[in-house]
């Protein structure tokens, strides 16, 4: 006596189909958060020249975006590779300093954009992952 | 009593911190005129929204976060007011998130910044 279950072939076929839509809803999901996160840092930054607000970008799957005049490349954060993980800031020297130390009011803008980013992180990968869903 | 308040009054009451700095604890920036070690500090932010629908608007827990500044002329003294300023802040139930150290060269000190946060306050 048995039980065959037939279709596991196409079942497996399913739930691979759809793994891989939720990985991509993942990354596109996180590539939103760093395009939405750069442009809350970004209007949190002081700004004296435009250099550290124009450094402020964002990297994910070796893609980097964001950077704007006058920053440079070498004002940006190293590229990462991960597609899982995005990571949001700045790589000019003077930016600690500017966070932590500002005698003018200036001090925790990072810390400020921080707290605004995590309330837009979880709506927006719902949001992909409803449609990967779909 | 406002959580600044709470925080101002536990830690120039604490034995170790306040023989050293006394009751110089500035809200904001010390002057070149001040005495060291002294402690600066201000509100590094605050959160919490309202949502709406339901019954009507109701308030989220706010979070705060102060920063504490330590100014001192002796690495020795660094390290006493920190120990204890987090055994006086987490007695108060804050944690440390942030740290950071470099030198005012305005005031020609080293000066240490932590932070703090607080979550579910109802005075701030």
């Amino acid at each position: 006596m048995g039980v065959k279950i037939l279709g596991m072939k196409q079942v497996q076929k399913n739930l691979d189909k759809v793994g891989k839509s939720l990985s991509e809803a993942k990354t596109k999901g996180l590539i939103e958060v760093g395009e939405t996160g750069v442009s809350i840092i970004k209007r949190n930054t002081p700004v004296k020249d435009g250099r550290l607000r124009g450094s402020m970008t964002y990297t994910i799957a070796n893609k980097q975006d964001g950077l704007e005049s006058p920053a440079s490349r070498s004002d940006t954060l190293d590229k990462n590779p991960k597609k899982d993980v995005v990571i949001l800031g700045t790589n000019v020297i003077y930016a600690r300093r500017v966070e932590f130390f500002s005698k003018t009011g200036s001090a925790g803008f990072f810390l400020r954009s921080f707290n605004q980013i995590k309330k837009v992180v979880k709506p927006i990968l719902e949001k992909h992952y409803k449609r990967a869903l779909k | 009593m406002s959580v600044m308040t709470t925080v101002y009054n536990a830690v120039t009451t604490d034995a170790t911190i306040s023989g050293l700095i006394g009751t110089r604890m500035y809200w904001k920036n010390p002057t070149l005129e001040d005495t060291f070690p002294l402690l600066s500090y201000f509100t590094a932010d605050e959160t919490g929204d309202y949502s709406f629908g339901g019954t009507g608007v109701t308030q989220e827990a706010e979070d705060a976060t102060i920063q504490i500044n330590i100014y001192v002329d002796s690495f020795l003294n660094m390290d006493t007011i920190k120990s204890q300023l987090k055994v006086v802040m987490n007695g108060l139930g804050f944690r440390q998130i942030q740290g950071a150290e470099t030198f005012d060269a305005a005031l020609s000190k080293q000066v240490r910044a932590t932070r703090w946060v607080l979550t579910n306050v109802s005075d701030f």
